[in-house]
Parts: structure tokens; C-alpha cells; sequence
């Protein structure tokens, strides 16, 4: 055997070694991942309750208007309030209405900042006690991620763990796991994850972050393999020369 | 010795007798040939079918790599069905009682239609050890029925022309050594003007009835050649085992079968030409590295008919070592690449028959064949690293398991049976062989020839590690690979197929790195001499040898 023939052999060995190397870097990445199925962007919802029977007198906002936090949305005239604050009943202001107690109004307010969804009550149109006046969507928003988890990943998942989410054009931004519930169904059982993102919050909120938007979300899952030193030296090297 | 005290037998012993009875075609071979049929349909309907799809890269590998596999096997299915008529018939056992006239001499001249005809045998040698030419040459001057023996010597060793005045038969030598074997067979038919010729390797020692069994066919104006099986006589170490059996069902069933597509084709060596049919195509074709095959080719377009019978009529050497079993793959691999890119058969412009066209077109693609295991041998690492699968997880293993065994353990079982046992070389042996393959559709392309970088230094022999670099990257991939393999099913807690297949796999290919280390470490024989240059193409073809499928 020649000596060019000895280095072609053991250069090849080499490269090969190395490539299996790269590769398995890859998978056992793959395996600290996880992937949700199903994924969906998602806000709270509240309902701008009427505590008090009476008609709205004022209706400061239309559907679909936007809403700071604080901001006064109707007014309602309820003479039974009136009489009962006569008969010296002591009644309190809450965050989300305040009441005038000479006239007997009672004036809403937005408890977060968001948009009027629906209207269910029209300048005019009497309330019942309980009744829904409107919906307002919180402007806040996270991602609600649906995963099939193995035991073993299950274990790892934890929150405040970082998350990667996918948005329907194909941006991705970072969040992180808030909070973990499982539910066993017909279908197996499904780990459903909340996210929170800051950078959610300066998307489109028409488009891009509107409820019900689907993304994609993956979780890194603590690696706790042997092999978790080499990964850390290889991106810690990545990082350093600048290619991450 | 019998070892009963029943009254011995004159006439056959019971050896030759069941050797007078074997029936190729017996009718569990053609059950077990309807059965891997069906097998094959089996096996191509399941992959086909679109509820057992997975991913697209490794499924569009599989059906690539498949598709051509079970195509060839289809075919030569069919092949094997089509040959069970012998292609003696009565004109030939007519001609045959004619042909030495009862006369019992050796040199008894041979008779055709009444008249004598003149018989050459020629034996092409290029520096092989003295003592095997000389087991040839003796062998061919001693084949009964009138014809003269020549030493062709491309060699040029004067030992070899002393061996030849010592035997009693002609020696000719050539000043240039173009065209190779061809050439060298042209140039002594510039010299030798007979009406048949017989061209034998030196390796090759023919049989004494070689001409009797052979000669009687040409009472057919129409047949070109006959050409008989290479049989070989050193079947005593893994690569001579594998190589020799890899050939037996193309000697024993494909040639047969395709004489009745008139497409059987001359191997190169224990053949026996007409010399005005070979003169109608100018010669043996020199242009190519399997000038055998182009020659047949040629002759078939010019509408002579060929034939092949089964009978061993001459003992030769299968390559021993992976060295010399690399260079005749490639070199065969290389013909059949080179019909298919230089000369279609399925081409208009050629004038043959659709069966020809048919069994052409299959020697010219048969390596593909060869290429695919290679393919199939990467399909669980895409699944180990990238959990691409290719068939859906859904697909149950019982239903994947009966698919499989319909194609692959029908095919070993076939082969197992013509072979009478089953030959585990020849399975690890074609498994390992597809970088051979693959360089040989490379070179035929690129119209390259093949260098080895095998200048060691003289008098030693080189390491089979110089020729099988590939197979030696591969398995290193494969065995780490199987490492990983197996780390991700202990965390998945679940034994993966991928697992299973590339375990199986390092091991095949282990298995046949073991031989070569062996064969590294072993000394050279001595007394036997070193070829100090590389012999050129022995340029015989015997494509469409492989009907066994590799490992995938």
C-alpha cells in the first residue's frame, strides 16, 4: 500500500467521522426540541358586565374601536340605584365602572387596553343586572401550543424554558413557556403549552397576531445527555467565530 | 470404492449418472420462478401504492433504487421461463453422428455436410505463469477432432515461445499491442485462414469434447458462434466463491434463456466462431472495452444467430482476490455502461428484433443493478437522523415483512436452489461490490479509463485497501451510524427497523472488510510469479449475471 494510498484511506476516514458527527449535532438537536401539531396565537377576552339594571344613556364607543385601559365606554342611568343609595345602601366603585351618586349613573370603564368585539348594548336599549353591555379583547397576546409528548419529554418540559414561535410568514420570534396543562382525550394525551412573547405585542394586531392566527412553536428541552457538553462547546465556538 | 456389497455397475458411476439425469428446468424450479414472480408483483404493488408513501427523499430513493431492481428481476424471470427448450435439435444430432465419421482418432478431421472443415484453436495470453498456459495449451492441442492450437502472445516472452515448440502447437507474437485482446485475436486471423475458430483465455482449459459438442450447431448456415459456460475450478476462498456463484444462474438460466431470443451473447473465452460470419463485421470489435458483447452485437445486427449451450466445456479461474475481482467488475460494468450511452439497443437505427432489442437493453442497464443496494444502504440513516422514513408509520410490520420476503427471500430462494445451497458470499459479496458499480457508470460517461493509484513498489503485492476505499468509508459511517441508532432507541425507549436494517448492514459490510484485511495480511504465494504490469481488459462481458439482488 502506498503512502498516497494510506492518506486518501485515513483522510476519507476522517472526513467521514466528521460528517457523522455533524449529523448527529443535528438529530440530537432535534431530539431537545420539541414541536407543536397544533398552534394558535391567542388573547383574553373580557366581558364589560352591567352590575346594575338600567338604560345606557351614553355610548362612548362603536364596535371595533380601539380602547386604552381606563377609557369610558357608557353610561348607564339606573333609577333603582338611585333609590336604593336614597334608602342609604352603601355601594362601592369598582375598576370597572364609577358611580355618580346624585344622578344614579353609572359610568364604564375599559379594565385593559384592547378592542370593543362586540356591542350587545346600543344607546337607548335597557340592561338587566348581569347583562353583557359588550366584549372587549385584551390587547395582550400569546400562543396557545397543543403538543404529543413522550413521557421522557414531558418530564422535560418546564416553564420559563425559551420557545421559538413560527408566524404565518414565516417570521420567528422568541417567547417563552408560561404555563404547562395536559389533557388526556380519545386521541392521546395532549400537553398544551401557553407563550408569552414581548415581541407579539409590536406585531400587526389585525393580521399577524389576531387571534386564531396559526403558528408554530418549538421548545428546547433541557439536554441532560452526555452529550450536551460537546453541543454547548460547538455553539459556544459557533457563537465566537460569529456564524450564530 | 462403493460402500455397499451390492454388485458394482459397468458404465456410468453414480456420480455421472445423476449428472445425466439433472433436469435444470425440474418443475419445482419453474413453481419456485412462478412464485418469485408473483412475489416481485407483490412486493412493487405494495411500494406503489400511496397509503404506504412516507417521506418524499428516502420514498423516491427506495422506488428509484427498487424500480430497477425489480424490473431486472421481472425480466429475468421471464428469461429463466423462456429457456427450457434445448437448442440442439434434430439437424444438430444429425450433424453430430456425421461429424468424425466413427473414426476413432484423436486427429479424426471433422466433418460438416460431408466436407471437412478446418478448425483453429487460438489462446490469448498477456503474461500469465508459464504453468497455467501450459495446462491450456496441452489441453487445447489434445481436444478431439482435426484442428491446429496457437499460443497468441501478447506477453511476448520467450518462455512462452519455448513452451509452445515444446508442445507442438504454433506461437504468434505481434510488434504493436493495440486493440487489446481484440487485436490480438485480429492479427492471428490475419495469419490463419480456417473456417472456424475457438478463442480460450489462458486460464481456460478446454475439455477434449469441446469441438464434438460444439461443431455440429454450424450445420446451420445462420449461427454465428457457440459459445459454452465459464466454469470455474477454484472455487477455495470467499472472493472465488462469491465471484464464481454470483455467475451461475446468468450461465445456468439467463444464456440459455436468452437463446430463444436469439440475443445470447459470447462471453470472450470458450467460444467457437464462424470465421466468414466474423468476417461480415470486419473482425472482433475493437472499440471497446467488452469487445465480446459489441461483437455479438454486431453479428446479431448483421442477423446471425448465436447460440449458447449449458454443457461445461472448460475449467477456468474465478478472480481470488478483491483486487482482481474489483477490475473484472469494473471492466464488465464499464461494457454494459458503454452499449447503453454509445449504442441504444432500443434505438431505431439498429436492426434487431424487439427481443433483442429487449435482452440488450437489459445487459446494457443489468449494473444499474449493482448501483441500487448502495443507494438503499443510506435509506435507515435518513431515518436515524432525520426521521424521514420512507413508508408511513402506519403501514404495519406484518404487511411491510410479507412484502419484503415476497421480492427478497423468493429471490435468495431461487438463487439458493440453483445454487444447491445458499451461498452467503455471493450475497455479502454483491452488497459490498456497488462503488465498483457506481465508477464504472462514472468512467463509461465521462468515457474515462480507470487509473489505480497502486504503483507499489515491485514484487509486492498491493493491499486490498487501495481498491475498496469506498466500501471502507462506508462502513465506518454505517457503524457509527448504528451507534446513534442505537442511543436514539434507548432514549425513545423503542426499537426502531432503521436500527435493525443499518446493524445488518455494518455487518455485511464488516463481514467483507474482515476478508480483506485477511487478504492484506496474507503473504504472497510463493513461486508464483507478480504480474509487473496490470493485465489489460480481459474485456469479456457477462452481463446480466447477477440475478441475486444485494442487501438492502
Amino acid at each position: 500500500m502506498t503512502w498516497e494510498n494510506r492518506f486518501r484511506l485515513f483522510g476519507g476516514v476522517a472526513a467521514v467521522i466528521a460528517l457523522v458527527f455533524g449529523l448527529t449535532l443535528i438529530f440530537n438537536h432535534r431530539q431537545n426540541q420539541i414541536t407543536s401539531y397544533s398552534a394558535q396565537v391567542a388573547a383574553d377576552t373580557y366581558t364589560v358586565g352591567a352590575d346594575h339594571a338600567g338604560t345606557v344613556v351614553r355610548q362612548l364607543v362603536a364596535e371595533g374601536d380601539t380602547v386604552e385601559s381606563g377609557q369610558e365606554l357608557f353610561v348607564v342611568q339606573s333609577l333603582q340605584l338611585k333609590e336604593d343609595i336614597a334608602n342609604g345602601l352603601e355601594v362601592a366603585d369598582t375598576e370597572a365602572y364609577k358611580l355618580n351618586r346624585a344622578s344614579g349613573t353609572i359610568t364604564y370603564y375599559a379594565v385593559t387596553a384592547g378592542r370593543i368585539d362586540k356591542l350587545n348594548a346600543m344607546q337607548g336599549n335597557s340592561v338587566p343586572a348581569g347583562g353583557a353591555l359588550a366584549e372587549l379583547t385584551g390587547g395582550e397576546r400569546y400562543v396557545e401550543a397543543s403538543f404529543r409528548l413522550v413521557p421522557r419529554d414531558y418530564a422535560r418540559v418546564a416553564t420559563g424554558e425559551p420557545a421559538r414561535i413560527t408566524l404565518p410568514n414565516d417570521q420567528v420570534v422568541t417567547g417563552t413557556v408560561e404555563k404547562v396543562s395536559v389533557t388526556s382525550g380519545v386521541d392521546g394525551t395532549v400537553s398544551t403549552l401557553r407563550i408569552t412573547s414581548d415581541a407579539l405585542r409590536g406585531l400587526d394586531q389585525q393580521t399577524l397576531a389576531e387571534p386564531g392566527a396559526p403558528v408554530i412553536v418549538t421548545v428546547g428541552l433541557a439536554d441532560s445527555s452526555w452529550f450536551a457538553p460537546i453541543t454547548d462547546a460547538v455553539n459556544d465556538l459557533l457563537q465566537q467565530v460569529g456564524l450564530r | 470404492m462403493p460402500t455397499h456389497d451390492l454388485r458394482s455397475v459397468a458404465g456410468p458411476d453414480e456420480l455421472a449418472r445423476r449428472e445425466l439425469v439433472r433436469n435444470p428446468y425440474s418443475p419445482v424450479m419453474i413453481l419456485l420462478t412462478l412464485i418469485a414472480t408473483g412475489g416481485i408483483v407483490f412486493y412493487a404493488v405494495f411500494l406503489l401504492n400511496p397509503a404506504s408513501r412516507g417521506d418524499a427523499l428516502p420514498y423516491s430513493l427506495v422506488i428509484v433504487a427498487e424500480a430497477i431492481l425489480i424490473t431486472h428481476a421481472l425480466l429475468a424471470m421471464w428469461t429463466i421461463l423462456a429457456g427450457s427448450k434445448s437448442p440442439r435439435d434434430h439437424a444438430y444430432f444429425a450433424a453430430r453422428q456425421a461429424l468424425l465419421d466413427d473414426r476413432p482418432e484423436q486427429d479424426a478431421p471433422l466433418l460438416l455436410d460431408g466436407k471437412e472443415v478446418s478448425v483453429a484453436v487460438l489462446i490469448t495470453c498477456y503474461g500469465e505463469p508459464l504453468d497455467v498456459i501450459r495446462r491450456t495449451a496441452s489441453a487445447a492441442r489434445d481436444v478431439r477432432g482435426r484442428h491446429s492450437t496457437w499460443i497468441l502472445d501478447d506477453g511476448r516472452s520467450d518462455e512462452v515461445r519455448d513452451l509452445a515448440a515444446e508442445l507442438g502447437v504454433g506461437y504468434l507474437r505481434r510488434l504493436s499491442s493495440g486493440g487489446a485482446k481484440a487485436g490480438n485475436v485480429n492479427h492471428a486471423l490475419s495469419q490463419i485462414k480456417t473456417d472456424y475458430f475457438c478463442i480460450f483465455d489462458a486460464d481456460f482449459v478446454p475439455r477434449p469434447e469441446f469441438l464434438v459438442e460444439t461443431m455440429p450447431f454450424f450445420t446451420d448456415p445462420a449461427v454465428a458462434f457457440v459459445q459454452t459456460p465459464q466454469s470455474y475450478g477454484n472455487l477455495r476462498n470467499f472472493v472465488s466463491r462469491g465471484a464464481g456463484y454470483m455467475q451461475t444462474v446468468f450461465y445456468r438460466f439467463v444464456q440459455p434463456g436468452r437463446n430463444h431470443f436469439n440475443a445470447a451473447f459470447c462471453v470472450g473465452t470458450n467460444v467457437v466462431f464462424r470465421r466468414t460470419a466474423v468476417d461480415d463485421v470486419g473482425g472482433i470489435y475493437t472499440d471497446s472495452k467488452s469487445e465480446d458483447v459489441w461483437t455479438s452485437l454486431m453479428l446479431h445486427e448483421r442477423g446471425w444467430r448465436s447460440v449458447y449451450i449449458p454443457d461445461v466445456l472448460a475449467v477456468g479461474d474465478a478472480p481470488e482476490t478483491i483486487e482482481d475481482y474489483t477490475k473484472q467488475q469494473l471492466r464488465w460494468a464499464t461494457g454494459g455502461f458503454e452499449i447503453l450511452f454509445t449504442h441504444n439497443p432500443l434505438s431505431p437505427r439498429r436492426r434487431l428484433t424487439l427481443d433483442q432489442r429487449l435482452m440488450y437493453f437489459v445487459t446494457a442497464t443489468h449494473y444499474l443493478t449493482g448501483i441500487a443496494p448502495g443507494v438503499l444502504l443510506l435509506v435507515p440513516a435518513l431515518e436515524v437522523f432525520f426521521d424521514l422514513r420512507p413508508v408511513t408509520l402506519g403501514t404495519s410490520f406484518t404487511t411491510w415483512a410479507l412484502a419484503y420476503a415476497g421480492f427478497y427471500v423468493m429471490q435468495i430462494l431461487l438463487a439458493s436452489f440453483t445454487l444447491g445451497s445458499f451461498r452467503w458470499e455471493v450475497l455479502l459479496l454483491s452488497t459490498a461490490s456497488f462503488p465498483i458499480y457506481h465508477q464504472a457508470l462514472m468512467n463509461a460517461l465521462s468515457g474515462k479509463e480507470q487509473r489505480w493509484h497502486v504503483t507499489g513498489s515491485e514484487g509486492r503485492r498491493s493491499s486490498p485497501f487501495a481498491f475498496i476505499r469506498p466500501q471502507v468509508y462506508l462502513f465506518v459511517f454505517l457503524a457509527l451510524t448504528s451507534a446513534v441508532a442505537i442511543w436514539r432507541d434507548l432514549n425513545n425507549t423503542q426499537l426502531s427497523l432503521a436500527t435493525a436494517w443499518n446493524l445488518t448492514n455494518t455487518a455485511a459490510l464488516g463481514a467483507f472488510l474482515a476478508v480483506a484485511v485477511v487478504e492484506h495480511f496474507r503473504p504472497r504465494p510463493a513461486g508464483l510469479p507478480v504480474r509487473a504490469k496490470e493485465r489489460p481488459p480481459r474485456r469479456f462481458a457477462l452481463l446480466g449475471a447477477r440475478t441475486e439482488g444485494g442487501l438492502s
